[in-house]
């Protein structure tokens, strides 16, 4: 396996980069800082003997990222599955934030996303058991006053997931895309949250898992789609009430 | 997954000290990225956090900042030729164990439990099991990399600034954050520990013996019943350890399982307390019957060696959600008779429940506030009680006399007043402290109490 995993410094990324080293996979890493990279890169070729190249690349300026990107697998071989574990978010995401500062969520979240699948898809078409992994959000289910753009970059990205699937129906390519309910990362640190959250490392051995298996989309844990459903049911007259 | 702005968010927390002595509410920041390293907050009294299994609650501060280095965990260089490993300060003894016994390499000094953390390790300059042989924490520390936001990130050793190193290696992490180390580790001579247990029956007797033991043993420390009556009082036994020759000897590869999970609040789960004078002589009762084996000789593994606390840790829930006192005192070999009769004069007035006691042979030169220097190390445990704390002054008092050093680490009720007094070089410590960080940014209750 050689894998390209966007956004891998931390929370589900570094655990799905920890697990598929253990598994053997050779890796390529993309993050935004070096440092990140470097001690988690060191990490997996001391203690699992795996290749592992590394991406410094602010996934905010889209093409310059795409570039690096493409220049680094060129070297790296052929990458046969890609997991974009990537995005961003802000506690001021409440409908009136600059132009720069959108741009940064919608960037992060789903511009960067789909220019690095347009790279690496013509490359994945010829190669069996190639798989493309993304990853949204609960916070998508249903729009709401918070994270207000972050949502909709989660929800654009949701529908490029089910044009790409359908796009690669034909070929060997699979297509999965994970909404992630509540992890332990720095998002969810600290919060009180109504339902427990799960460790990086459980969402990544569950992906991991799910390898190759062609079921479109999937939440996890998988008891968040109940809960995604009672959301999307409510009448507008009590969810406009909720405050969350 | 992250904010956008770089930072960590903050919760805020309960804390308690692992012996449940101090409680303070705080604010606690598990940063993720070494960006977080990058901000030079200064307004925030703060200190490192490591497992948080510190007994004198060095890790937090009443309505201060705790950083938990739990993310950094990672080992990040190895040198082969010079079994000299790289790693985050976060990482658990356990996990590097696992690294270091897949190349056939372990770290002579490792306190008891696995869960601890490099960077705890090196803030408290623990011990080991012969620390009279390996030395404490720093013996085995080549280089380290510390953080403060007024100094930005620095990196330490002896050649380099050599002053702060040694602030720093037995600091208790007021000198900053602890970010990486570089540690010296040596060959396992063998994964098989051959242990062996010889009885006593009075202390002095066992003293002597374990001094024996010490000098030619890899690991050597006594056990000692403090609940019995009358005569058998600090009977017990000596335990030698060697790493094992011969067959069975060879394999060297060591993976084990995960330590098992220990916290400060797991610890104090149970509410009530079950220890008292009369269980604990049940609780020795049956500590010695468990040591039959080791009376014939048995052979272990170096990972139960190294970390016995493993197979051990229910023993610190009996104490309830009170908690516990330890009393961890070096003295001078001449003075541990002194001490002993005070202890058994004071037991024949009262009887205490003495949960715990424990000896080793320590060897070095004192410095600074570090727990090293020449003699025997006892350590008691007792439940904390309404009277619990008339007993450990009564011990303070003893200590002072007897020329002793308690364990600043091992007690959350320390008074300033005794380490003053035992530690001729507090106040350097403090002035040291005071000229590298005029503003004291790192603070913990440990260092509140201890005026540090």
């Amino acid at each position: 396996m050689r894998t390209l995993i966007v956004g891998a410094s931390a929370g589900v990324g570094r655990a799905l980069s920890e697990v598929l080293a253990e598994r053997g996979a050779d890796l390529l890493l993309v993050a935004s800082d070096a440092r990140d990279l470097d001690a988690l890169a060191a990490h997996l070729r001391l203690l699992h003997r795996v290749e592992v190249s590394t991406v410094a690349a602010d996934a905010n300026h889209v093409a310059a990222c795409i570039e690096r990107v493409s220049e680094a697998a060129a070297s790296f071989g052929p990458i046969d599955s890609v997991y974009f574990p990537i995005g961003a978010s802000r506690n001021d995401d409440r409908g009136s934030m600059r132009v720069e500062e959108m741009d940064a969520i919608l960037n992060s979240n789903l511009a960067v996303v789909i220019g690095l699948t347009a790279a690496f898809l013509p490359s994945l078409l010829e190669l069996p058991g190639a798989q493309i992994v993304g990853f949204g959000s609960i916070a998508s289910v249903r729009g709401r006053g918070s994270n207000v753009v972050y949502a909709a970059a989660k929800r654009g990205l949701e529908s490029y997931f089910e044009s790409l699937r359908h796009l690669t129906a034909k070929t060997q390519v699979r297509v999965q895309f994970y909404q992630l309910g509540y992890v332990a990362t720095q998002q969810s640190f600290g919060q009180r949250l109504l339902f427990p959250a799960v460790s990086p490392r459980s969402v990544a051995e569950e992906v991991i898992r799910n390898r190759g298996k062609d079921f479109g989309k999937r939440f996890l844990p998988r008891y968040w789609a109940i809960i995604a459903l009672a959301v999307r049911c409510l009448p507008w007259n009590v969810y406009k009430r909720l405050d969350f | 997954m992250q904010e956008m702005s770089g930072g960590a968010p903050r919760s805020r927390s309960d804390f308690v000290s692992f012996d449940g002595g101090t409680r303070s509410p705080a604010l606690l920041q598990q940063p993720d990225r070494y960006r977080y390293w990058d901000r030079h907050d200064v307004q925030s009294p703060r200190i490192s956090r490591g497992a948080g299994l510190s007994y004198a609650a060095a890790s937090f501060l009443g309505d201060g900042l705790s950083v938990a280095h739990a993310s950094f965990d990672r080992v990040t260089g190895f040198d082969e030729q010079q079994a000299v490993v790289e790693v985050e300060a976060g990482i658990t003894l356990g996990a590097l164990h696992r690294f270091l016994s897949q190349k056939g390499l372990y770290l002579p000094v490792q306190p008891g439990h696995g869960r601890i953390t490099v960077g705890g390790c090196i803030a408290a300059d623990v011990h080991g099991k012969n620390q009279a042989r390996d030395g404490t924490f720093i013996d085995q520390v080549k280089a380290l990399t510390l953080f403060h936001p007024r100094h930005g990130v620095l990196e330490l050793s002896r050649e380099q600034d050599p002053a702060l190193f040694r602030l720093t290696c037995g600091g208790y992490g007021l000198t900053g954050h602890i970010l990486k180390a570089r540690l010296c580790a040596k060959p396992i001579p063998s994964n098989s520990i051959d242990l062996k247990a010889s009885a006593f029956t009075r202390f002095e007797e066992g003293l002597a013996s374990l001094v024996h033991a010490a000098a030619h043993a890899d690991f050597a420390y006594s056990w000692h019943d403090m609940a019995a009556a009358g005569k058998h009082l600090g009977a017990g036994y000596v335990f030698e350890a060697r790493f094992a020759t011969g067959s069975g000897s060879d394999p060297v590869i060591e993976e084990g399982p995960e330590p098992p999970h220990l916290s400060a609040e797991g610890r104090s789960a149970w509410r009530l307390p079950l220890l008292n004078s009369f269980s604990a002589r049940g609780l020795n009762l049956v500590y010695r019957f468990q040591q039959r084996a080791a009376l014939r000789g048995k052979r272990i593994t170096l990972l139960d060696a190294l970390f016995p606390v493993h197979r051990a840790q229910g023993y610190f829930r009996l104490f309830g959600s009170r908690g516990f006192h330890e009393y961890q005192v070096l003295l001078p070999s001449d003075a541990m008779h002194e001490y002993l009769r005070a202890i058994e004069a004071r037991i024949r007035r009262r009887p205490l429940a003495i949960t715990l006691a424990s000896a080793k042979v320590f060897a070095g030169t004192r410095e600074s506030l570090r727990f090293t220097g020449d003699g025997i190390c006892l350590a008691l445990n007792l439940p904390r009680s309404e009277s619990s704390l008339d007993v450990m002054a009564f011990l303070d008092e003893r200590v002072v006399a007897l020329r002793g050093v308690p364990n600043i680490i091992k007690d959350s009720r320390l008074p300033r007043a005794v380490v003053d007094a035992c530690y001729p070089g507090a106040d350097g410590f403090r002035s040291a402290l005071r000229a590298f960080d005029p503003q004291r940014l790192f603070r913990s209750e440990l260092s509140e109490r201890l005026g540090l």
